[in-house]
Order: structure tokens, then C-alpha cells, then sequence
């Protein structure tokens, strides 16, 4: 089979991409290894999404309704249930299906959207025993809201990420007891917005600068012990150990880009984000291969998601018909209080704006951007606050970023809180 | 006289806004805007919030289907209609959108499916 473009993954990401890259007038094929399109989004039931693309908020389910309506609109390929097992580096792609078995597709560009899988407990050395009831917030929330299987009764969460809060108001909903939630840092991994609407409507506590330190149980589990961290040497700080009952332990501590095809074929990756570097136009190190989405670097709104992946299928599709041009590339690196910025590079030939996304280290008040090129300001933009569950935005008009000579970098100043 | 303390969600910012009620009178400190004032006022004399859960779902390609309360139902009877909305079964295929009960627990707040399911 062959085809022009190819989107590895069905997600926020693949569908936008797809969707934009068809209306290109180029041939499409999606491969999905889920039975159904959506992504995670399916499973997400609560709502928030869609709050900047659509002025409104939408639930995970109607956000990828609108997409996956329009892909199947459109004459795109869509294949589901289908795992991609390897790709090369002159574009062709090996997967695999019950129907088909193994089979070969010749396309001419890639998109890359395969997303995120959650951080795991051998990832986080939780030493203990391994019992049943442990499980990640993502895995219980598919349990929950897709096959109608409740994990437990009597839940611990550690990790503040915005999946684990948002199953804590779910368990006590469906009629769970939640103990708590123990965050290792002095601030919360989620949303502000979650933090009030899934804990402090339930009175769930919330126990910052605290951690799961032993896991009891043999078959199932029967409790853990949490303690206090030292904030000096980040150890459990001695006599702070208490026991918490409970039979299930939820990890809510963190997604990883899944980058298992990206690595086979050496492209060139960012320790920071875990995902590719991209260029301005998410076109990887990998001339014709795309990444656009949480395979990228987690993101915290779907809606960025869909924004720069509209940008990687309209880039792919370009690519296809010989619109895009060889640029050299000028790197964007992380400065102080920067975790990583994406794009990673910048081309020389910008004929519109482009935006810089990034995370910062702490939460600082009375925040600056600044785009800084030797001494010189290339861009700047001034925050009330920046968080580092709040990913930070600047645009830069392409007659600014045109002038960059050789290498910028980020910088975010302001007073730490 | 009492005090209730509120996180805004409104924006980043999330001020601790401080809501101190004497009677029928309501006075709001540490708010720094005009939306921040209203989200706390709200949230004090009636807080709602959109239910959503799911509902069993037969013919399906999966098992549940994913609903929401129309617009926002007054907080305090989220636990109430969740477990009306436990006791209920709907057959696919269903379409996003489609009211799946009507007028739950006498708020005049219809019930309808978050996506659509085919028959299979």
C-alpha cells in the first residue's frame, strides 16, 4: 500500500493532524492501535476541554466527537487496532492486525502521534511488596469510565497530576472512600482548577511535601506508610512515618512522551521533554517525519495539542508537494527558570508568527519572558504569575524572529514565591 | 458572622478570596477583579457544577456511556444524581448530544450523552 501521508496514533493529536493534512488534497491513512479513534480523550468524561478553540467547555468524549467527525468526513484511511511495529528511516512503515497480519505502507511523509503513557511504579522506585490495588489514575479511570469496573474501595493517591485529582472526585462519586493525596512537592502537580473543583468540593486533603515511603499488603493492599519530606536533602524526614489504611494506591506522578518508533530510527530527541526536537513547522530531525501532541512533551490543554498538531499536518502536507524548502535552523534553548521550550529550533525563512510553548521551574509573581539573543531582547512578554503546571506561551512575528542571528535562548525572571 | 474561604479558578492567579457573611450581608476580600468578586459570591450563596459520569450502555463497543447535566446543577446534588444515573441502562446506538433523562432529580436539568456510540 502506499500513501502520502501517515499518522501513527488516533488521538487529539493524529485527528488533527490528519484532518488538516487531508484538506491538502493530499492521501491520508491514520493507524490507531485502540479499537476505537479518540486517544485518551474518550475516557477523559469531565469537563474543561476545548475552552480555547471553542469558547466553551466541552467534555473529552464531545472534544475528539468533533474531530473524529471530521476526519470521517473526509477520505482519509483509518485504520484501527492496528499497532505499528517499526518504521525506517525512507518512510516506510511495518504494522501489524487481526485481519491483515503483518503488512508494509510506502508513504512519503510520517506524523508521529503516539502520545504519553504514565510514569509507573518501578519508575519511581516505591519500594514495598506487590500486591493487588495498585494501579496508575489513567489505567483506573479507563476502568471506571469505559468498561464499568470499580478498583478499589478505599484509595490513596500519590501525585498531584491533574489525571490523579480528577479520579479523586470520580472514586467518591461512585462511592469510594479517598484518604488523600500525597504530593512529594511544595506545590501541586494539577490545575488550580482541579485542586478546588476535585479536592476542596470533597474535602479530600491534600498533603504537599509528602510521600508514599511503603507499600503493605500481600495479595491485596492493606495500607501504606507516608512521611513528610526533608526539603533540605529530599529523604523522608525520620519520625514523620504514619500508617494509612487502605486496599487500593493510585500513581498520579507523570506522563512520558512514548517515543518506542522515534528512537529506532536515531531521531534526534530532548532529554527535557522526553519527545523529538522539532522545528518550527514540528518537522522532526528527520527530514519528511512530523510530531506533533504529547509525544512532542506533555502538554496540559488538549486544545494546544490541536494547534500545533493542525501545524504538523499542514507541514507534512507541504512536504509532500515539494513546498517546503531545506533552512538552516537556529536553536531556542532553556534559560533560567526554563524547564524546556519547544519548537527547538527556528527556521530561517518564516513567513508567519510562531509561538514558543514553555515550562518553567518555579512559580514566580510578576513573571518576564524574555527571548534573549547574546545580551540583546529579541522578545519579551510580562505574566502575573507562571506555574509549572501552566505551560507559558510567546509569539514571535516572523520579522522578529527572522533578525535572530545565530541562537536564541529563554529566560523567565521574577519574583519566586 | 462567618467566614468561607475561596481558591479562584478564574485565572492563574488564584487568589484567596474571602467571603464573611453577617446575616443576609456578604462582604468579599482579597478578590482582585470584577470576576474573581462574582465567582466567589457564587460559590458561596449557590454553587453549582456540571454532573458528569457515565451510564450502562447496551450494543455498545463498549460498556459505558459517558453523560453530562446540560448546564450546571446546584453542587449539593451531584451524589443524588449520580446515583439516579447509576440505575440507568440505554440501548446503542445513541448520538452525542442525545437527551438521556429528562428533568433529573425535579431541576428541570436534562441529562444527554457526551459521544455517540454505534450499534454492534
Amino acid at each position: 500500500m502506499e500513501t502520502d501521508v501517515v499518522v501513527i496514533g488516533g488521538g487529539p493529536a493524529g485527528l488533527a493532524a490528519a484532518a488538516i493534512a487531508s484538506q491538502q488534497q493530499v492521501d491520508v491513512t491514520i493507524i490507531e492501535r485502540g479499537i476505537e479513534l479518540g486517544g485518551i480523550l474518550p475516557q477523559c468524561i469531565h469537563n474543561g476541554f476545548g475552552n480555547f478553540i471553542f469558547k466553551k467547555m466541552l467534555t473529552g468524549p464531545e472534544y475528539a466527537q468533533h474531530y473524529i467527525d471530521l476526519v470521517k468526513k473526509q477520505k482519509i484511511h483509518i485504520k484501527i487496532d492496528t499497532t505499528v511495529l517499526k518504521i525506517t528511516k525512507d518512510k516506510q512503515i511495518f504494522a501489524t492486525n487481526s485481519k491483515e497480519g503483518l503488512f508494509k505502507i510506502k508513504s512519503k511523509s510520517i506524523v508521529l502521534a503516539m502520545g504519553c503513557r504514565e510514569r509507573t511504579r518501578s519508575q519511581i522506585l516505591l519500594p514495598g511488596s506487590r500486591p493487588a490495588g495498585i494501579y496508575t489514575a489513567g489505567t483506573t479511570q479507563r476502568l471506571i469510565n469505559i468498561d464499568g469496573i470499580m478498583p478499589g474501595s478505599k484509595i490513596v493517591i500519590l501525585g498531584s497530576g491533574d489525571v490523579g485529582l480528577i479520579m479523586a472526585r470520580r472514586f467518591i462519586l461512585e462511592g469510594a472512600e479517598v484518604e488523600g493525596v500525597y504530593e512529594i512537592l511544595p506545590h501541586p502537580g494539577g490545575l488550580t482548577r482541579n485542586i478546588v473543583q476535585c479536592l476542596e468540593d470533597f474535602d479530600i486533603p491534600l498533603n504537599l511535601c509528602h510521600t508514599v515511603t511503603e507499600i503493605h499488603g500481600k495479595k491485596r493492599v492493606t495500607g501504606v506508610t507516608v512521611a513528610e519530606m526533608d526539603s533540605s536533602n529530599f529523604n523522608p524526614k525520620k519520625g514523620t512515618e504514619r500508617f494509612v489504611s487502605c486496599n487500593t494506591l493510585i500513581l498520579a506522578v507523570g506522563l512520558i512522551p512514548e517515543n518506542e518508533l522515534s528512537k529506532q530510527i536515531n531521531i534526534s530527541m530532548d532529554s527535557n521533554t522526553g519527545g523529538p526536537i522539532v522545528d518550527n513547522n514540528m518537522q522532526t530531525s528527520e527530514d519528511g517525519i512530523f510530531a506533533c501532541g504529547n509525544v512532542v512533551h506533555v502538554h496540559d490543554l488538549v486544545d494546544d495539542v490541536t494547534i500545533a498538531s493542525e501545524l504538523a499536518g499542514k507541514s507534512a502536507a507541504e512536504y509532500v508537494k515539494n513546498q517546503i524548502e531545506e533552512s538552516p535552523l537556529k536553536p531556542v534553548y532553556p534559560g533560567k527558570n526554563v524547564i524546556y521550550v519547544v519548537p527547538q529550533h527556528i527556521r530561517c525563512d518564516l513567513r508567519s508568527s510562531i509561538t514558543l510553548y514553555l515550562r518553567v521551574k518555579n512559580i514566580m509573581k510578576n513573571a518576564e519572558i524574555k527571548v534573549i539573543e547574546n545580551n540583546d531582547i529579541v522578545a519579551q512578554k510580562k505574566e502575573r504569575i507562571v506555574k509549572p503546571p501552566e505551560m507559558v506561551k510567546i509569539d514571535i512575528s516572523s520579522e522578529v524572529a527572522n533578525k535572530i542571528k545565530k541562537a536564541v535562548k529563554v529566560n523567565v525572571e521574577g519574583e519566586l514565591l | 458572622m462567618t467566614t468561607k474561604k475561596i481558591t479562584c479558578i478564574c485565572c492563574p492567579l488564584g487568589c484567596n478570596i474571602n467571603v464573611i457573611i453577617n446575616g443576609d450581608d456578604y462582604q468579599v476580600v482579597g478578590e482582585q477583579c470584577k470576576r474573581g468578586k462574582e465567582y466567589a459570591l457564587q460559590e458561596v450563596k449557590d454553587p453549582k457544577r456540571v454532573l458528569t459520569t457515565t451510564v450502562k450502555i447496551n450494543f455498545g463497543i463498549q460498556k459505558m456511556l459517558p453523560v453530562k447535566s446540560q448546564i450546571e446543577i446546584p453542587k449539593n446534588l451531584l451524589y443524588e444524581c449520580v446515583k439516579i444515573l447509576s440505575k440507568i441502562v440505554v440501548e446503542a446506538p445513541i448520538k452525542c448530544g442525545d437527551v438521556i433523562l429528562k428533568n433529573i432529580h425535579n431541576t428541570g436539568i436534562d441529562i444527554i450523552a457526551t459521544r455517540s456510540m454505534e450499534r454492534v
